[in-house]
């Protein structure tokens, strides 16, 4: 790992203030509450992105033990002057493919209990979350990584470029044409009515 | 010929809005970044039917992902991970020790052939003879005095068994001395008188199986030579059919 710097770890992520450079210090230094606290920090997103990624659930619990153990084996590799999140994420990636292609040599898991409902809105939102969670898994694995990185966890072009070891033109052209899949199935499933006002979509929140 | 001033040119039309345009600004619509041309993708989409659709299409995507919901973390979760990362570490560290285990108990072995093998062996010095390493008989009393030290027993041993090697070795040849003496003080035995015909019989059978020896003898060099030429004329018959040899 590179020497840690007084600034370059440092990163503001909604307001709070994370120095993530004394975290990995300290779990470094085998304190537990600080091992502990990074797990709990990051937990959510990778089980997220596991979870996105291997769609089920058992899988993605099992997959993010084995990334965090993987990210505390090599945290002394951390380049300090780098965000810690897109660097774990990248693991978590590497993780859900070796994943993936173990269950590609075994019968498919089926997982009746995947996710949480979506709400229950009084428009056709339900539908239109699981159209979109089956899209999304019909992705070939490449796009679905940059498609969940970039529009679920918020991650950057350059971030995604170096979490998935791709450049960035290469992740560009993965994301276009990932939206490009995405919106031709929304139209074939008749999910997008024909609208006489069309409006310009709203800008992604990040 | 008076040629128009540049500023009389009439204006260069503006770049056509196509749908390639509409397509690109749609990935920067979704990108979250700001486009250049709005008012030109709103005129384009009224347009064409193919971009408005794909337009109305993104706009549901950004609907539906807004509402997929985040996958609720398991319980207990973190603990099992911290326990997993905590166990891991603890099977590494052990690895780590057993093997600094092993490569100090091979150092040690090591270390100890190493000792054994010098006490074994006189040292070697350079620029002393044999008999000044050996140490000198002559003076072995003088040392041993200024010395005081036994030698070591593995020493003692060895000279001993040397010792009693030329004890061995010394008996023997004198044993063979005394009996070559013998032989020479013990007085002649003259032989039997033998009938010459018992002598000539034999030398007349050796005559008569001289040719069938000979013939016996020399039969292994023969069928040698035979084989030779057997593999000569088969190694050379596939190329030269023609040319058979003459038996």
């Amino acid at each position: 790992m590179k020497p840690l710097n007084a600034f370059g770890g440092n990163t503001r992520r909604g307001g709070d203030v994370v120095d993530e450079c004394s975290l990995v210090r300290n779990c470094l230094g085998g304190q537990p509450e600080a091992v502990r606290e990074l797990v709990e920090r990051f937990q959510a997103d990778v089980f997220g992105l596991c979870f996105r990624l291997l769609n089920h659930r058992h899988d993605a619990e099992d997959v993010t033990q084995e990334v965090f153990v993987r990210v505390f084996r090599s945290l002394r590799r951390w380049d300090s002057s780098r965000p810690l999140k897109p660097w774990i994420m990248g693991i978590a990636v590497n993780r859900c493919r070796t994943s993936m292609a173990q269950r590609a040599r075994r019968p498919e898991p089926v997982d009746y209990l995947q996710d949480a409902p979506a709400r229950d809105d009084a428009d056709d939102s339900a539908e239109l979350v699981r159209e979109l969670r089956d899209a999304l898994g019909d992705l070939r694995a490449e796009y679905r990584e940059v498609f969940v990185l970039f529009h679920e966890h918020g991650q950057s072009y350059e971030d995604i470029a170096r979490a998935v070891d791709r450049p960035v033109g290469t992740i560009k052209t993965w994301l276009h044409r990932a939206r490009l899949e995405m919106l031709d199935r929304l139209r074939r499933r008749g999910m997008v009515p024909d609208e006489n006002n069309p409006a310009t979509p709203p800008v992604r929140s990040r | 010929m008076n040629s128009p001033h540049p500023n009389d040119r009439p204006p260069s039309p503006a770049p056509r809005y196509d749908c390639a345009a509409a397509a690109d600004d749609l990935q920067l619509l979704l990108d979250g970044t700001a486009v250049a041309d709005l008012p030109a993708l709103q005129a384009h989409c009224t347009e064409c039917p193919g971009c408005q659709r794909q337009l109305a299409a993104a706009r549901r995507l950004v609907h539906g992902l807004e509402r997929l919901p985040r996958s609720s973390v398991p319980f207990g979760l973190a603990e099992r991970a911290y326990r997993a990362v905590r166990s891991d570490r603890r099977r590494r560290m052990q690895r780590q020790w057993l093997a600094a285990g092993a490569a100090l108990a091979a150092a040690s072995v090591l270390v100890a052939i190493f000792i054994f093998s010098r006490q074994q062996q006189p040292a070697y010095q350079p620029g002393l003879s044999a008999w000044e390493v050996a140490g000198n008989p002559l003076t072995a009393g003088f040392e041993e005095g200024l010395h005081k030290a036994p030698p070591p027993a593995p020493l003692r041993e060895r000279l001993a068994e040397a010792g009693s090697a030329v004890a061995v070795l010394t008996r023997r040849a004198a044993d063979e001395t005394l009996d070559r003496a013998q032989n020479l003080l013990r007085p002649p035995t003259l032989p039997k008188p033998v009938d010459p015909a018992d002598r000539l019989e034999p030398a007349f059978q050796s005559l008569a199986e001289l040719g069938m020896s000979a013939a016996a003898g020399v039969e292994p060099i023969a069928s040698s030579a035979r084989r030779a030429v057997d593999l000569f004329w088969r190694e050379i018959a596939p190329s030269d059919m023609n040319h058979k040899p003459r038996s």
